[in-house]
């Protein structure tokens, strides 16, 4: 087996598994905080690319901008679906939250089928970020060496947040026992809303970075966040830098089968999923309840 | 007595309803289709703009029959296009089907007409669809996937580029056009030095690109199509790769959303393209009249294959399928760019094809103006000869 082509495989694993641990970062923030399991997470995913793509079509805004604007018009769209849509629903078990942002994300993506075809639109790599590494064993394009270094710096910033600033850990105690919180003085139903407006915002985010490497178009979303899932079911629901740690690990591990048994590649996450689960059902960094 | 004449008014009455009934009945064309999904933008609406145009030739009505189009949406499921086949056999007696273009969805639907007096117009491309399932009212539209594979490789092996790679999506479709691609390479002289199927989940295809590029392969074929195919052109840019990619099935409207800048210097083979000639070019402006963008090749085969079958209505006062096909088949059909076409008896349509270079974003003088025709193929060349064929209309 050739060595050069495992680590070129793995290392382009790593920049699918930068997308996957940005996105199942976000959902584990929202279900950890909120108890929401956020099925609509691969749409706001896929908005933050069409918007990356609207922003420069219609306002020549390239994707440096877009890498800011998009994040935050995704993110305030979060802040009004969670007060219209899915505060009502957290006296409720998860299903009910699962159930509506899975038709919440049908119904998204079917209104920008219509709204922009089946398709896809155009999208560039930035004309800074053009060219390539030389890493030895292959020539890396600089766009995939900035999506890993971006996305594993955005990652580890946003665990730091939540486990070792003040907010952070309001955060954390407000999912603990919101009740004793609010006793103290914060304001914990904004603090929730503010947490699935910064969650999505994060898929936005991710939505941006990937508009360059894959097709924008209406399904980009559903098609990476069963694999997301995944992630954030072997990472241990709920835990944040389980869902990083899984997801970087679980994209070199998609590349490595790449390189050995192609064929296997979009399965082996799913028989990774099954054997953690089996061997350790509260998945690899959950914490006993 | 006065009840036998009671019933005899009412059997006449039932005689004459029966006899009224096909005398007013319309001459109903199904288009079945993909309305929503991965190939709507290439056919969907704009075909049916297609078979309206070639209604509107026949000024919507033959020997005081008119003509009527119904469009549904077969959501490329086998289950709801055959739902939707089965009442527009059974309760409006719909007199033929018209696109179906989805392999699955058209072996489904040519079980089901059969026996029936229905004709059908194969969007699909299956070599199934001209073997072992053709049927005496069938025609296949397409090239089928063997004629389609030559049409693409043999040109190009002859032009130089003898090494090839195939990324295939992962289902019968895909291994098909694999399978025949790569028969097809070896039997022009050329070789195939790698081939990776991709599940259609899959949005990175860099792992396949650099194999490909690492076997020293001259050419990539992309049997694969719409969104998975753009985001491999888009990443062979990005990962610099000087093989030339060579897509099975690359609608203008795929130039449209991916752009010139990703997909120049692509080669292939087409049927139709719309700034081929001025028949072309006049049949697109008329198109656009009612629709916002030029015909594809899917487009125009709706056009012509309705045409010619209103033609065959015409010439044969008959709506009878067997009747209508037959003519259809002992009459050479003019295409819109001035060519003519042969159906066979196992439904193929033989055709001459063109090669076309997509354009440099330069030379491009707008929108929709993509390809650069090149050359022809002659369609002999490319047809599986009927001496091969497992049709049992086929005398041999």
């Amino acid at each position: 087996m050739d060595v050069y082509l495992i680590l070129s495989q793995m290392t382009l694993g790593l920049v699918n598994g930068v997308f996957y641990a940005i996105l199942s970062l976000g959902l584990a923030i929202i279900f950890g905080l909120l108890g929401v399991i956020n099925f609509a997470h691969g749409v706001f995913f896929m908005l933050g690319a069409f918007i990356a793509y609207a922003l420069g079509q219609w306002l020549g805004i390239g994707y440096w901008g877009a890498l800011i604007i998009a994040p935050l018009l995704i993110g305030m769209l979060g802040l009004v679906v969670e007060v219209t849509f899915i505060r009502h629903l957290y006296r409720l078990d998860h299903l009910y939250g699962l159930l509506l942002t899975l038709g919440l994300a049908l119904f998204v993506e079917g209104f920008i089928r219509i709204a922009f075809g089946p398709q896809g639109l155009p999208y560039s790599v930035p004309p800074s970020l053009r060219g390539a590494v030389n890493l030895g064993y292959m020539m890396l394009p600089m766009y995939r060496a900035w999506v890993v270094v971006a996305g594993v710096v955005l990652c580890l910033a946003t665990w730091l947040i939540i486990e070792w600033t003040p907010l952070g850990a309001k955060l954390r105690a407000a999912t603990d026992n919101p009740v004793l919180v609010q006793a103290f003085g914060i304001n914990v139903p904004v603090m929730l809303t503010l947490t699935y407006g910064a969650g999505v915002a994060l898929a936005a985010l991710g939505g941006v970075m990937a508009a360059p490497i894959l097709s924008v178009d209406p399904s980009m979303g559903t098609s990476v966040i069963i694999v997301v899932f995944a992630v954030v079911v072997i990472g241990g629901m709920g835990s944040i830098l389980g869902s990083i740690v899984t997801g970087l690990g679980l994209g070199l591990l998609e590349g490595l089968t790449k390189a050995v048994f192609p064929q296997a590649s979009s399965t082996v996450i799913f028989v990774a999923m099954v054997i953690i689960l089996v061997a350790r059902p509260r998945g690899l960094f959950g914490k006993a309840a | 007595m006065a009840f036998g004449n009671f019933r005899s008014i009412l059997f006449s009455g039932v005689a004459l309803a029966a006899l009224a009934s096909p005398a007013a009945a319309d001459i109903k064309i199904g288009l079945l289709t993909d309305l929503s999904g991965a190939t709507s933008a290439l056919t969907g609406k704009a075909s049916q703009r297609a078979a309206e145009m070639a209604i509107a030739d026949f000024g919507g009505e033959i020997n005081g029959e008119k003509i009527t189009l119904m469009v549904a949406d077969h959501l490329a499921k086998p289950d709801v296009g055959l739902g939707i086949a089965r009442e527009w056999v059974d309760r409006e007696n719909v007199n033929v089907f018209l696109s179906v273009d989805n392999s699955a969805v058209a072996l489904a639907v040519s079980d089901l007409i059969k026996d029936k007096d229905v004709a059908m117009f194969h969007g699909g491309s299956s070599s199934k669809l001209i073997n072992e399932n053709c049927g005496p009212n069938q025609v296949m539209m397409l090239l089928d996937t063997t004629a389609l594979s030559r049409a693409i490789t043999i040109p190009q092996i002859k032009a130089g580029s003898d090494k090839w790679y195939f990324i295939a999506v992962d289902y019968a479709l895909g291994q098909d056009l694999m399978a025949k691609g790569s028969a097809a390479v070896k039997n022009a002289g050329g070789e195939v030095v790698g081939t990776a199927l991709h599940s259609p989940q899959a949005t990175d295809f860099s792992a396949f690109l650099l194999e490909a590029q690492s076997k020293g392969a001259k050419t990539i074929g992309l049997a694969t199509f719409g969104t998975w195919q753009n985001a491999i052109a888009k990443q062979a840019q990005e990962f610099g790769v000087t093989a030339k990619l060579s897509p099975y099935y690359l609608g203008d409207t795929d130039i449209h959303s991916t752009g010139l800048e990703t997909l120049q210097n692509i080669s292939g083979a087409i049927q139709f393209y719309w700034d081929m000639n001025d028949k072309t070019r006049a049949f697109s402006t008329k198109f656009q009249e009612g629709y916002n963008r030029p015909p594809t090749f899917t487009n125009a085969y709706a056009y012509e294959f309705t045409h010619h079958y209103l033609t065959g209505v015409k010439a044969t006062g008959s709506k009878d399928a067997k009747t209508v096909v037959q003519w259809m088949r002992d009459n050479p059909m003019p295409l819109i760019n001035g060519d003519t076409a042969t159906i066979r008896e196992d439904g193929y349509t033989l055709r001459d094809v063109y090669t076309y270079q997509t354009k440099k974003p330069a030379d491009s003088k707008g929108e929709w103006d993509y390809l650069e025709i090149t050359g022809k193929v002659a369609a002999a060349d490319i047809a599986t000869p009927l001496s091969d064929s497992t049709c049992p209309l086929v005398k041999k």
